[in-house]
């Protein structure tokens, strides 16, 4: 068995049949080809972070506290950064309250071994991206997001507030 | 103009029993016929020749199994008369040689040739050309078209090609040989594979009892891209015989194998022609499978104790 493969790779470019002595064989070369593009995804459990009504507690404290907010799952095929960064400067509302008082971190994330980098600590929002996360090729890579609102009893009057902010998964 | 009615049967999609060579090409000449090897190929080019003008061709790469049976020849010309306006009849004869042009067939004709370019296709499945065949007669050197231009005023030539049937023997051909599994997408990667059913057919005619195999001819994908090679491993592929083969097949793996660089069996029989359809399985990991072209061959053996 073993001379007649021998025998095979040199002749079979010419014949494609080789004859050995206690048996005879044929054989077919083939080829499989597959591509594999760029991939990514992300989602949001939750498209809106509702802090509903503060308190004078929470103006005492400085702040009022969302614990788990959203969470936040990536798929790459390749090394990837996952950003946030807030679509405007300030909030609309009834004064010009900077972005930066949203703040956000990434309380746990469900693959660490996935994950090169994390933003463990409370980090306020500007119009310019900034890190969440940076990882590894994975599938299914889900962020718990905790988040924070300032305020303050010389800024904060009274009203609704509303900031939107963008995600962003890029893969180099 | 039997000749002609044969061509439309094939046109038509009815083919013989058996197995074949396909359509084979000249790769020498010699005659009177003018730019000779531009009838080599099915192109744009075609030779010509005036009344009386002979050639030969040969050096066809045909190949017949060891142990099958020729069971006949065709040629095909790829012909017609010019001018096309001219009102006079043209043929082509045609003769076989199987001792390099010392002998030769009984002549078959092609013809009244048309002013446009028409498929003749002389002999058949089953038609030796009044003789007996054997493997050693299809040496390049050997088997020889021989084509005599008759009246007419020019005749024109774009292809000379020839395809032998045979019966037996052992032979192995691959539907297609080359399998393109196409773009995975993130669904695979969630699923963990992808399943190809029906992705290739294997054809095989054996004299005796056989058996094949398959093996990986490099323990890896072969990749391309922008990233450092992940070596995504040969057992990545997982190939198996999907349920009724027909033919006389004993025994075959039913279930998703990985492909390795060892011989595996697929499958095994008895004397006779058999078909079995394969499928594959990619397995698609965040590790092993980043963006890029993945290439892989893979060998199969058919095997007669």
């Amino acid at each position: 068995m073993r001379s007649v493969k021998v025998l095979a790779v040199l002749l079979g470019a010419v014949m494609g049949v080789v004859t050995g002595m206690a048996q005879t064989s044929v054989s077919q070369g083939s080829t499989a080809t597959f591509t594999v593009p760029t991939l990514i995804r992300l989602t949001v459990n939750t498209a809106t972070i509702n802090f509903g009504s503060l308190t004078m507690d929470d103006y005492d404290l400085g702040y009022k506290e969302l614990l788990s907010g959203q969470i936040v799952t990536v798929w790459s095929n390749r090394k990837w950064t996952l950003t946030v960064a807030a679509d405007s400067a300030t909030w609309t509302g009834p004064w010009a309250k900077p972005a930066s008082d949203l703040q956000l971190r990434v309380a746990s994330v469900s693959k660490p071994d996935r994950v090169d980098f994390l933003a463990k600590e409370y980090f306020g929002l500007a119009t310019t991206a900034q890190n969440v996360a940076l990882g590894f090729p994975g599938g299914n890579i889900a962020f718990t997001m905790d988040f924070r609102v300032l305020v303050s009893w010389d800024n904060d009057v009274a009203g609704d507030y509303s900031l939107g902010f963008t995600y962003t998964l890029t893969a180099p | 103009m039997w000749a002609f009615f044969l061509s439309v049967l094939l046109a038509f999609g009815i083919t013989a029993a058996g197995q074949d060579t396909g359509w084979l090409n000249p790769s020498a000449d010699s005659g009177s016929f003018r730019n000779p090897t531009y009838a080599y190929y099915d192109d744009t080019l075609w030779a010509s020749a005036s009344p009386g003008n002979v050639h030969v061709y040969w050096g066809y790469s045909i190949a017949i199994p060891p142990g099958a049976s020729v069971t006949g020849i065709e040629v095909r010309l790829d012909a017609w008369r010019w001018p096309s306006g001219v009102p006079f009849d043209a043929f082509l004869d045609v003769q076989l040689s199987w001792d390099g042009g010392a002998s030769w067939t009984p002549r078959y004709t092609a013809g009244p040739l048309a002013g446009y370019e028409q498929s003749w296709i002389l002999g058949g499945p089953n038609d030796g050309w009044g003789r007996s065949w054997s493997a050693s007669d299809f040496q390049p050197d050997r088997f020889r078209v021989r084509l005599t231009a008759r009246e007419g005023r020019e005749t024109r030539l774009d292809w000379v090609a020839v395809r032998v049937y045979f019966s037996g023997g052992l032979s192995l051909t691959l539907n297609p040989a080359t399998v393109n599994l196409g773009t995975l997408t993130l669904d695979d990667y969630e699923r963990g594979y992808r399943d190809w059913d029906s992705i290739q057919e294997i054809k095989l005619s054996a004299y005796s009892s056989w058996t094949l195999y398959v093996s990986a001819t490099s323990s890896a994908w072969s990749y391309t891209g922008d990233l450092p090679d992940p070596k995504k491993p040969c057992g990545h592929l997982l190939w198996k015989v999907l349920p009724s083969p027909t033919g006389p097949v004993t025994r075959y793996q039913a279930n998703f194998t990985p492909l390795s660089t060892s011989d595996a069996e697929v499958a095994a029989g008895s004397a006779g022609d058999a078909r079995l359809f394969l499928a594959f399985r990619l397995l698609v990991d965040y590790d092993t499978t980043l963006p890029g072209t993945y290439t892989l061959s893979f060998r199969y053996t058919l095997v007669v104790p």
